[in-house]
């Protein structure tokens, strides 16, 4: 599991992009994004829910 | 913008956690992700488990249809589905959750829901359980988005008043828990925009470290992901 350790491991603390879909959407709610990796990487371990990351959309 | 699709950001919403990061200053780990894609063209979806591990990843522009069939492969994906004999116990938590929202137990209701959405794996009878929630909690779920839409644009004052009658209104629901917690991020946001606006000296310090705050203290919310912004924003002399 070498690899699942490094991951979790280096994203750790990296300041996240402010992602064009986090202030609302057309016709409902907008995405919960999170601050930062670190955060994201928690609530997941946290939640079970995987993680969804989006680099280089439209911002 | 594709993941502004209601359908595209409700399954995101609901069934991931979800990070936007610089293509740029991404570090290896993430970069090695990139390249599994297979492309070198942006923007990159990346799908990992819980615990890190990829699962999937594209690379290139996606249209809405495109990333719904990729999320739905992620959920359907071995480990993180659900297994069929434990969906039958979820779906009577399901029809406790309606009949203690047909009778106003919000309490109750809202204990029901999170043992519904804490269960470990993806199912779409948890998508049954979200709408139902979802119809309770509209008027404040639209109260809590449209303050943020107001934060973003510096319109503090507006937001706060968006936010202030929901913990009362909606007493019970994860909404009214969820609206205390905007409340507290916002405060902390606007005393940073505050020190921007008095410009007093040594003011992008304290303001700097004050959103640093909102974002681990209020990683939960959106003011955490405004909180970046801002920094940047910051960061680039603004």
């Amino acid at each position: 599991m070498g690899h699942r350790s490094m991951g979790l491991a280096l994203v750790a603390g990296m300041v996240v992009a402010w992602p064009a879909a986090a202030a609302g959407e057309e016709g409902g709610r907008a995405i919960p994004w999170k601050g930062s990796l670190s955060a994201a990487v928690e609530a997941a371990r946290r939640s079970g829910k995987p993680l969804f990351i989006d680099a280089g959309s439209e911002t | 913008m594709t993941l502004r699709d209601p359908q595209t950001s409700r399954l995101i919403r609901r069934h991931f956690i979800a990070v936007s990061v610089d293509v740029k200053d991404a570090p290896e780990a993430i970069s090695a992700l990139f390249r599994r894609t297979g492309g070198e063209v942006m923007p990159f979806l990346l799908y990992l488990t819980d615990r890190g591990q990829y699962v999937h990843g594209t690379s290139g522009p996606r249209t809405a249809e495109d990333v719904r069939g990729d999320l739905g492969k992620v959920l359907a994906a071995k480990g993180l589905a659900m297994p069929k004999a434990r969906e039958a116990p979820l779906g009577k938590q399901v029809e406790a959750l309606a009949e203690a929202l047909e009778g106003h137990h919000y309490t109750k209701a809202s204990a029901i829901f999170s043992a519904i959405t804490r269960a470990r794996g993806y199912s779409p009878v948890k998508d049954e359980a979200y709408d139902k929630m979802d119809v309770v909690q509209a008027g404040g779920i639209k109260k809590l988005d449209s303050a943020v839409d107001l934060a973003q644009d510096d319109r503090y004052a507006e937001a706060r008043e968006a936010l202030t009658g929901v913990p009362k209104e909606f007493s019970g629901l994860p909404v009214a828990t969820e609206a205390k917690g905007h409340l507290a991020a916002l405060k902390v946001l606007e005393s940073a925009w505050q020190l921007s606006q008095d410009k007093k000296r040594g003011w992008k310090t304290t303001a700097f470290q004050r959103l640093g705050r909102v974002i681990r203290q209020y990683a939960d919310t959106p003011y955490a992901s405004l909180a970046a912004k801002r920094q940047a924003e910051l960061l680039k002399g603004g």
